[in-house]
């Protein structure tokens, strides 16, 4: 283990480091040498820039020009995060249609592990202490900073809706809008609630509540039968409490009055599969 | 007047490095983050895209990217490039989605987190976006089919190396060979970029 390994079979080790397959065995001689030679750091940094360039040999898209939009009216919501830590806000009433709400249940999930490969990497890398030491700090700060991420997605969600209101009464004072009733596919469950909609418009508000849970993952779809046809309007989630208040808006206009809302296992439908939980009373 | 003040203002953001953007955009410019968007936005969504081939979703990844770059400390100028960051977290997510998509629930296996080095300066930011995209095109077409094939489906894929064993229906060992030597090769052609 004293003994160090010839320049070529160590760039190997240092390459399956960035690529994340190296044996437990080849773990620990790259970690001996990491700690003989600290400045195989900079190595392993050219390494994983190098793999990390790989996307730009891709053919050149853009993303649609609304994704710039929604990103900027979002952070102008929502400030960036510093270091000092935000005060506790109210909570408002979830709307997880709006682009960031949806991203926060994924961050929730996602940066444990993150944080937990990340130090346990960068202490293999360093192999010291203080090094750990320090990386408790980062991971502790970075806590902190996704605390008060958090709560100001939800002040930005709270804001959302606030306007989604505003659209309502909006909505509410054109003399053509309508309102559609839906109603509880079974029959003991207390699900209920309004699609507010007007004609020639493709933005629509859902007001429901009771709704049953959703399991991590699922979605609730409105559907809208356009001539036989299910048409998908938006995909939304309810608050803890079964709450929705959301604005959809529509791929084109509808007039249909037919709709109905099912669960669905993927952000990405467009048919129905999933069990049907709510109609549109005739 | 002061629209054309607006314009210069922003005219001069065009002209900062990546690291001058992200300094204004902590201390709360939106016209930092929508200039770090107008110059990565395209490498992001085309990588997300790649991934999962899917355009809603990936634009819904685009934006959930650099959200996370508004809102969080994750990224750290002396660890390494803003474009490096941005790609490993828009990898890492678009497999993560992937992957909780077809409902696998494997250990997922992950690249390293960028490493810190002791030094600042980024040649690999010095060359415009059109360089770095001609000379990686370069570096790849330069390696062996099976190495370039090996380091494609791992990386966007997220395929773990026995996996790709299986697909090529080659020898564990013989795959790991093809990555690692493919990776080594890919740093050696970028040298310029990189050093």
């Amino acid at each position: 283990m004293a003994d160090l390994i010839p320049p070529e079979p160590l760039q190997n080790l240092l390459a399956g480091y960035v690529l994340g397959d190296l044996t437990p065995e080849e773990t620990e001689v790259l970690q001996h040498h990491l700690q003989q030679q600290p400045e195989l750091r900079v190595e392993l940094q050219h390494l994983q820039e190098a793999l990390a360039a790989m996307p730009y040999a891709l053919p050149v898209v853009h993303p649609p020009a609304h994704v710039r939009d929604r990103l900027l009216r979002t952070i102008a919501t929502v400030a960036p995060v510093d270091s000092s830590s935000g005060q506790p806000v109210v909570r408002g009433t979830e709307v997880r249609s709006i682009a960031s709400a949806p991203s926060r249940r994924r961050d929730r999930q996602h940066w444990p592990f993150l944080l937990g490969s990340m130090a346990a990497l960068t202490a293999l890398a360093l192999g010291l202490d203080n090094w750990r030491l320090r990386q408790d700090l980062v991971t502790a700060q970075a806590e902190a900073s996704r605390q008060t991420a958090l709560l100001r997605q939800d002040l930005a969600a709270a804001e959302t809706q606030l306007a989604s209101q505003k659209d309502l009464i909006a909505m509410l004072q054109q003399p053509t809008t309508q309102l559609v009733t839906l109603k509880s596919m079974d029959t003991k469950a207390p699900a209920k609630g309004n699609v507010v909609m007007t004609p020639g418009d493709r933005a629509v508000i859902v007001a429901l509540q009771n709704l049953p849970p959703l399991q991590p993952g699922q979605y609730y779809y409105l559907w809208a039968n356009e001539a036989g046809q299910k048409v998908a309007c938006g995909k939304f989630t309810a608050t803890e409490t079964g709450e929705v208040f959301v604005k959809l808006v529509l791929p084109n206009t509808s007039n249909s009055k037919q709709l109905a809302i099912t669960v669905e296992n993927s952000p990405t439908m467009t048919a129905p599969q999933g069990p049907m939980v709510m109609i549109s009373k005739s | 007047m002061e629209l054309n003040a607006v314009d210069e203002d922003i005219n001069r953001r065009l002209a900062w490095s990546d690291t001058e953007l992200v300094v204004a955009m902590r201390a709360g410019d939106a016209e930092a983050l929508a200039t770090i968007y107008d110059r990565y936005a395209s490498l992001v969504f085309r990588l997300a895209l790649k991934v999962l081939t899917n355009t809603e979703e990936a634009a819904d990844l685009t934006q959930d990217v650099f959200l996370n770059l508004w809102q969080s400390l994750a990224y750290q100028p002396e660890r390494g490039s803003l474009s490096s960051f941005l790609t490993t977290l828009t990898r890492s997510r678009a497999i993560d989605r992937l992957r909780s998509r077809s409902s696998k629930q494997r250990f997922l296996q992950r690249w390293s987190q960028l490493m810190p080095t002791q030094s600042a300066s980024n040649p690999f930011e010095a060359a415009s976006l059109e360089q770095r995209a001609e000379s990686v095109r370069a570096a790849l077409t330069q390696l062996p089919d099976k190495q370039r094939q090996v380091l494609e489906l791992a990386y966007y894929q997220g395929l773990s190396q026995s996996e790709i064993a299986a697909h090529l229906e080659a020898p564990l060992g013989t795959v790991k060979s093809w990555s690692r030597q493919g990776l080594l090769n890919l740093r050696h052609q970028l040298q310029t970029l990189l050093e």
